[in-house]
């Protein structure tokens, strides 16, 4: 009788935050698969099933290989270069010196600020004729004239892995800080005792304890960075040609402006089962990291 | 000891030294992070005739601080700005009503169930408004959502409630149950208990999780871009997005607008960063 009554309170306190899941993430979800096996009219509406025909049209397409490039580019490139240098940004962070507040402050400051924001400057500073780059560059004379940064495939994919490891380093130095902290100060002063130098310490110390971490970082990253839309969205929409499309700003291109809604929502799909796969690593490792501490 | 004294100073002075290859590395850093603000600032205040008048240069000569003024009369900047509270204020209201009875939920009751529920929102934790939004759009036109702020709002809270209730989840199961087991003898019910016992001590979980579900929906992007036509109804980044899409881009107005779109969300982060880390460790998630 208590069981039930208890089983009736989680249903009653759970209840609404499953149940805005359910609708707002599963339901959409659920709905983006059905679509990919349909044919939909030009306004989306529901004109019978397409078996694979949907999956079929994108293999076809000849931008793939370049969009599934891009996207192992993009998550491959921001992930590692943010796991480097979010660990230094760590290390150094995680010693004490003055001002150390004040620079964690400012640490925050690419978190705190939207995307939309943080692109929209970094197009600023690398625009064609007006960009602070440019400029500066011309000033100082090393530079004849203005260069088209963005407009060109070699030097914008670069240029926004570059600001999408700049707004991934706050988040993942604080994962690394919070693991450097976990590392209990006597293990240190033990190894010292021993005769063990900084990077002794470093590698037989601080790294291994902190690779669960690194590991959770990394994951966490590859999928926020997979799904990251607004930095090439803004900066360079998926320009020159498709040279910087990745999976998820190609499928809006496909949905919206191209009004292939079905190959858009088979494109989606895709994507979202390659999430899942990253997903599952998230999961165990998870479970594992959860084990070891407790 | 005495003969132990220019072992210590030299152990000292290689601290020192270290300290300060430590601290000009953090100082480095910090400028190298707010530059590209600095930046945006110095566009900001610009007078925008200097702009574009070469001899083109980087740091302003002029201020011209009409620049924070003139968009909220050449622009509909009200309500970008209203409207992006009420989503950011929705979400902190909805996520936290909707999150703290879960979280309190999933930390003291023990059922089968409990990582069928976890791994759900997990889920949410790994998706995106951005990688669903074709599904997003065909259910809002399916069921007449768009245009929606309220629609919006629970999307926003739906996709963040992962963060929010592994976070909270995590500390309440800090408090100990003695404290609530004994309330409840007293015969206080479970949402007396919640209300009176539990939330004045989880005070800054909970200020960690509102500042997620705040920031979360002020910086929201595609979904808004996809489901808000209604120039009434655009909040803030989508305003941002049309100014820059201009053929004639008013770059000191789009960055003395965003620069004061930016400022709230930044205090907050600043005001609860020390919480930051004890709380990532504690929800191992974002």
């Amino acid at each position: 009788m208590d069981r039930t009554r208890e089983r009736l309170t989680l249903l009653l306190w759970a209840g609404p935050a499953i149940a805005l899941v359910l609708f707002f993430v599963l339901y959409p979800m659920a709905s983006m698969i059905v679509s990919s096996f349909s044919r939909l009219s030009f306004t989306g509406m529901h004109q019978g099933w397409a078996g694979w025909g949907n999956y079929r049209a994108i293999l076809a397409d000849p931008a793939l290989s370049t969009v599934m490039g891009n996207t192992a580019t993009w998550t491959g490139g921001v992930v590692a270069g943010t796991i480097l240098v979010s660990l230094g940004v760590a290390l150094v962070l995680n010693e004490e010196f003055p001002g150390r507040r004040f620079v964690r402050w400012i640490l925050v400051i690419p978190w705190a600020t939207s995307l939309i924001i943080t692109s929209l400057v970094f197009a600023w500073i690398f625009d064609s004729r007006l960009g602070t780059i440019n400029v500066l560059g011309q000033n100082l004379g090393l530079i004849e004239r203005p260069i088209a940064f963005l407009g060109q495939s070699f030097t914008a994919m670069p240029i926004l892995i570059a600001v999408g490891i700049f707004v991934s380093v706050p988040f993942t130095t604080y994962v690394l800080l919070a693991g450097l902290q976990s590392i209990p100060e006597d293990v240190y002063e033990a190894a010292t005792t021993d005769g063990a130098g900084m990077l002794q310490r470093f590698w037989h110390i601080t790294m291994p304890l902190l690779r669960p971490f690194v590991g959770l970082a990394a994951l966490l990253n590859a999928i926020y960075v997979f799904n990251s839309f607004p930095i090439i969205w803004i900066m360079t929409n998926g320009g020159p040609i498709n040279d910087t499309h990745t999976l998820i700003t190609y499928m809006y291109k496909v949905a919206f402006s191209n009004d292939e809604t079905a190959k858009g929502a088979a494109l989606g799909t895709a994507g979202f089962m390659l999430l899942l796969v990253m997903g599952s690593l998230y999961w165990v490792l998870l479970r594992r990291s959860g084990k070891g501490a407790s | 000891m005495s003969a132990n004294a220019p072992r210590a100073r030299r152990r000292l002075t290689r601290r020192t030294r270290m300290t300060l290859v430590v601290a000009m590395l953090g100082y480095l850093l910090a400028i190298i992070i707010i530059a590209p603000y600095v930046i945006m600032m110095f566009v900001a205040v610009m007078p925008k005739e200097e702009l574009f008048s070469p001899p083109l240069h980087v740091v302003p000569r002029g201020i011209d601080l009409s620049n924070f003024v003139t968009p909220w009369t050449d622009f509909p900047l009200q309500t970008y700005f209203r409207n992006s509270l009420i989503i950011a204020m929705g979400a902190v209201v909805l996520g936290l009503l909707v999150a703290i009875p879960a979280a309190h939920a999933l930390a003291r009751i023990r059922f089968r169930f409990k990582p069928a529920i976890m791994l759900l929102l997990l889920m949410t934790q790994m998706l995106s408004p951005a990688m669903l939004i074709l599904g997003i759009y065909e259910q809002f036109r399916h069921f007449g959502l768009l245009d929606n702020l309220a629609a919006v709002i629970s999307v926003n809270v739906a996709f963040s409630l992962g963060f929010a209730v592994l976070i909270l989840t995590d500390v309440f199961e800090s408090i100990p149950a003695e404290i609530e087991e004994a309330a409840a003898v007293d015969g206080a019910s479970r949402f007396r208990t919640l209300v009176s016992i539990v939330l004045p001590l989880a005070g800054p979980g909970i200020a960690v999780a509102g500042v997620f579900l705040f920031a979360q929906a002020w910086n929201e992007f595609t979904l808004a871009l996809t489901v808000l036509n209604d120039p009434e109804l655009t909040p803030l980044s989508i305003g941002l997005y049309q100014f820059y899409g201009q053929f004639d881009k008013e770059w000191t107005y789009l960055f003395a607008t965003a620069a004061m779109g930016a400022i709230p969300v930044i205090v907050a982060f600043i005001y609860m960063e020390r919480w930051l880390v004890r709380g990532l460790t504690a929800g191992s998630v974002k």
